[in-house]
């Protein structure tokens, strides 16, 4: 990978947990990391849709979360058959804790609001989160993957991810 | 019989004799056109192909070879597919000419078109 796609991985990686020490890079983690990584972002999302459920009125906004549950619970679906298919269990990692940690602190942050400041909120951040993981993924996850049968879901995820961040940036602009 | 009655019997006859093989072969032009049915795959959050050419009367199947669910729905909302999820498939017949923009009801980037000759 270089230097430039390197660095702005790690970028990202800070932009995602707002953690400067990291350790380690995206790019070291072996399959079974990448995968629960993976997983992770999946779940935190699905928690931030449920969120939008609980504290949104707006019909666009719940039109999103409901297609950003069913969407991730069917990705991780696949990923969990996939690896218990190939004998192999997800791996807790730095960079998994360090998205959790983000999460709760983004989380804390938007159950303090109400009303159209919740829904702006919640557009930017989807926008903002999907960027930032679409980046890790494609850049730094996909190729280092070494499994093709993994490698191929996280490329078909990584399409459908695309299409979240372009239907979060509509959302952006309905709820301004 | 009158050389006038003659003549219009003679007509009849000619128009009988000429009219009816053309009537057979257009018979038989319509029965070659058979309506079409037309592959439409979801995949990689898109459709594919995106612009579809067909002729009325034709079918389009949408099948959805992705790993979550789709729709394929009219802007207009005129027709759609209902939700398919993964591996599930959905016809849809077009009657009327024309062109038609569609998308996914789930994922509104996702757009295609459908020209009706």
């Amino acid at each position: 990978m270089s230097n430039k796609i390197q660095l702005s991985v790690i970028a990202v990686a800070i932009a995602l947990t707002g953690c400067a020490a990291i350790a380690k890079t995206p790019s070291d983690l072996n399959d079974q990391e990448i995968a629960h990584v993976a997983y992770v972002a999946d779940n935190i999302d699905i928690r931030y849709a449920h969120l939008a459920l609980a504290l949104s009125t707006n019909p666009a906004i719940h039109k999103f979360a409901e297609s950003m549950i069913r969407d991730h619970t069917a990705v991780n679906e696949q990923a969990l058959a996939l690896l218990k298919k190939l004998n192999a269990e997800p791996k807790d990692n730095f960079l998994s804790q360090q998205l959790m940690v983000g999460a709760r602190t983004k989380t804390d942050e938007l159950s303090k609001l109400r009303g159209p400041a919740f829904d702006k909120a919640y557009a930017e951040n989807e926008l903002a989160y999907h960027k930032a993981v679409n980046d890790l993924v494609g850049n730094a996850f996909i190729p280092n993957i070494e499994n093709a049968e993994v490698k191929s879901l996280f490329e078909a995820g990584l399409k459908i991810f695309q299409a979240h961040e372009a239907h979060a940036a509509m959302m952006v602009k309905q709820v301004r | 019989m009158s050389s006038y009655l003659r003549r219009g019997l003679l007509r009849t006859a000619l128009l009988l004799v000429v009219g009816l093989p053309r009537q057979r072969i257009a018979a038989k032009t319509a029965a070659i056109r058979k309506p079409v049915e037309h592959q439409v795959r979801i995949a990689a959050a898109s459709f594919h192909p995106e612009d579809l050419k067909i002729r009325a009367g034709d079918s389009v199947v949408w099948t959805n070879d992705d790993i979550v669910p789709h729709t394929a729905t009219a802007r207009d909302s005129s027709w759609g597919t209902g939700l398919l999820n993964a591996g599930q498939r959905k016809e849809v017949r077009f009657d009327s000419a024309g062109s038609v923009e569609y998308f996914c009801r789930l994922h509104p980037s996702m757009v295609a078109t459908i020209q009706i000759l």
